[in-house]
């Protein structure tokens, strides 16, 4: 059992990763507080550093407006010059894309990932295997782009853990884990609702995950789940902003209810006819809207490291 | 120095300097230019080549081979000799079994239950938060449930990079029971050390997945660190409240709460289905079911303290008629996440 005084599970007094707290070496009381205080100011120390953003898994109930949020997303990062990538995990809507101002869809890259446990080679699936996958990597039929905006559609993960040994949870993770993003080039993942995906694949290989709320205790309730459950899964960077709110009132109920949950919230994206109706007639958010600006205001805040 | 010296010195590293069974237990496990060497770490292998007049490759040697009898542990300083009891006696129990001498295990038991395991039930109880958790053994979660990783032992032993086997010290040393040795689970870095000093062999997904559930059979009970990181699931115990000196000490104070947190889960009886055979009594590690008079009944049923349940599982999977179930009973934040340690 080893060191079962220590809060870092650290084998041993002094190995790799000890920070000299004393927990295990305390025999009193004191002693113990001491440590614990030490303890506490690594752990902090250690939230504040995220390192850069350069995947973003963007995470939330169905219906709470997440594929919204992501074309937003996609857009305010193309107009402060970033090269984007939106892969998109949700089988079942295929608005984003058109949300996103595409016109067509991409061949869902989930066939061709399957190929690869099966040790399928070939020059269409050789850029699966490179260590590194750079964006250009990716061949054409998988994508859909637009200048520096490409879209990925991935396809529905299924249940990890069932069949072969190489999941396809496991692949959709390392697929993203090896994506090689080069400076300003960002990775935005629209993922399943609910928190079960998070112990199952993609979260793990992203630095960031933004947790989108909107106006119910169910939303509220569960962006309290996915902040314990990226911690959990060893993400440091978890944002959360709130989606579709009506009044400054309805806001600040919201932020009051997740800081109760020790939550704090990046940005509000007010309820906008806009975009309601450009989600309601399937077509891309054009120009200048009120969320637009919303999110660029929080944009800063959303990639900072700390 | 006089050969005692070099051993007593040694035994102050572990604050125990007045003990004469440990002092037995240096005597015996190392020779006295070993024990004077090991009394110089850390060090550099310059500075101690030079002044133990050493070939550095060899001293090199020597001091793995000191790493695999378990004399010396790795630190960010070099090897050092481990400075207290849990550490030397994992050290020296979990070694591959070839290295221990024969009468050591006996004599740590005599150490065990002269002071340390006094000194463990003491230490446990100042605790804020236990450190050890008990999760439910895998063939006894409902099928409804979805487990969280840090609480479900397929994802701990699948997300894992690198997997060992190795002896559980405890039972080495205490062998009160029947359970295998063969079954403590390391993960990571615990595993790159284990096979590093040939104390573990590495096993692969489906081997490993085997050992837990046969362990689970065997109806002990899993534990991994406490805490919903899975950074830190680096290695699932299997214990018996009869070996462990994690358990027994507690067991005996009758405070298991002191230094385990319970699973999410709680067993529940069926007594209509409860033949009152007493398997899953005697199965419990925790002394959670004892045997009472129902009414409509001759036979005494089984019944569940749920106070002392732990939720482990072990007597679900001893019941032959399926008279026993695990229920959720407790929310994802039962589990502490690394905020619980900032907040407090």
């Amino acid at each position: 059992m080893g060191l079962i005084h220590c809060p870092f599970g650290i084998p041993y007094y002094d190995c790799v990763g000890c920070i000299d707290c004393g927990m295990c070496l305390a025999t009193t009381k004191e002693q113990m507080i001491e440590a614990s205080k030490i303890v506490r100011e690594h752990l902090r120390s250690q939230q504040k550093d995220g390192g850069v953003t350069t995947k973003i898994a963007v995470c939330g109930k169905g219906g709470v407006g997440k594929s919204t949020i992501v074309a937003l997303l996609a857009e305010v990062l193309l107009g402060e010059g970033y090269s984007i990538m939106v892969m998109d995990t949700d089988e079942s809507n295929s608005g984003l894309t058109r949300l996103c101002g595409f016109d067509g869809e991409p061949a869902p890259l989930m066939d061709l990932l399957r190929q690869v446990p099966q040790g399928q080679s070939g020059p269409d699936v050789e850029w699966l295997r490179k260590d590194r996958i750079a964006f250009e990597d990716i061949p054409a039929e998988y994508m859909v782009e637009r200048g520096q905006f490409k879209f990925l559609m991935v396809g529905k993960i299924e249940d990890p853990f069932q069949g072969c040994a190489c999941t396809m949870a496991d692949i959709t993770r390392d697929l993203v884990g090896r994506l090689d993003t080069k400076e300003k080039e960002i990775v935005v993942i629209d993922t399943e609702a609910g928190v079960e995906s998070f112990g199952r694949g993609v979260e793990r290989s992203v630095d960031t995950v933004l947790v989108i709320v909107e106006p119910s205790f169910q939303s509220i309730d569960l962006a309290g789940r996915i902040h314990y459950m990226a911690r959990g899964m060893g993400i440091s960077r978890v944002r959360t902003i709130l989606n579709k709110v009506a009044s400054a009132q309805s806001e600040q109920k919201m932020i009051d209810e997740l800081g109760k949950k020790e939550i704090a919230v990046t940005g509000t994206i007010g309820l906008d006819n806009e975009i309601s109706e450009a989600g309601f007639e399937g077509r891309a958010l054009g120009g200048e809207s009120r969320a637009k600006n919303d999110m660029k205001q929080m944009l800063k805040t959303l990639l900072q490291e700390s | 120095m006089a050969t005692e010296e070099v051993y007593i010195s040694l035994a102050e590293k572990s604050g125990h300097a007045d003990s004469e069974v440990l002092l037995h237990i240096l005597t015996q496990s190392m020779t006295p230019d070993e024990a004077a060497l090991i009394l110089e770490l850390p060090a550099t292998h310059e500075a101690l080549a030079a002044k133990l007049n050493l070939d550095e490759v060899a001293l090199q040697k020597k001091i793995d081979e000191l790493m695999s009898r378990g004399l010396v542990v790795p630190s960010r300083r070099g090897a050092r000799f481990p400075n207290n009891l849990a550490f030397l006696h994992e050290a020296m129990l979990s070694s591959a079994p070839e290295l221990i001498p024969p009468e050591l295990p006996g004599l740590w038991k005599e150490v065990y239950r002269s002071y340390w395991r006094k000194e463990i039930a003491d230490a446990l109880s100042g605790l804020e938060i236990p450190t050890l958790r008990v999760v439910p053994a895998q063939k006894a979660v409902p099928s409804d449930v979805d487990l969280l990783p840090w609480e479900d032992v397929e994802f701990i032993v699948k997300d894992a990079k690198t997997r060992a086997v190795r002896n559980c010290a405890c039972r080495v040393m205490l062998r009160d029971c029947e359970a295998p040795l063969h079954n403590c689970m390391q993960f990571n870095r615990r595993a790159d050390y284990a096979l590093s000093r040939g104390s573990g062999r590495e096993v692969p997904v489906e081997e490993m997945l085997s050992l837990c559930l046969a362990s689970e059979e065997e109806g002990l009970v899993p534990i991994v660190g406490n805490i919903a990181l899975m950074d830190r699931m680096d290695y699932i115990c299997y214990c018996c409240s009869c070996c462990c000196t994690g358990l027994e000490p507690l067991k005996e104070v009758g405070n298991f709460t002191a230094g385990y947190a319970k699973s999410r889960f709680l067993a529940e009886v069926d007594q209509e289905a409860c033949i009152g055979c007493q398997t899953c009594s005697e199965r419990c590690h925790f002394d959670a079911i004892q045997m009472e008079k129902v009414p409509d009944s001759k036979k005494r049923k089984a019944t569940i303290d749920a106070d002392k349940c732990f939720g482990c599982g072990a007597c679900v999977l001893g019941c032959e008629q399926k008279a026993l179930a695990l229920k959720l009973v407790r929310p994802p934040e039962h589990i502490p996440s690394i905020n619980a340690y900032v907040m407090r």
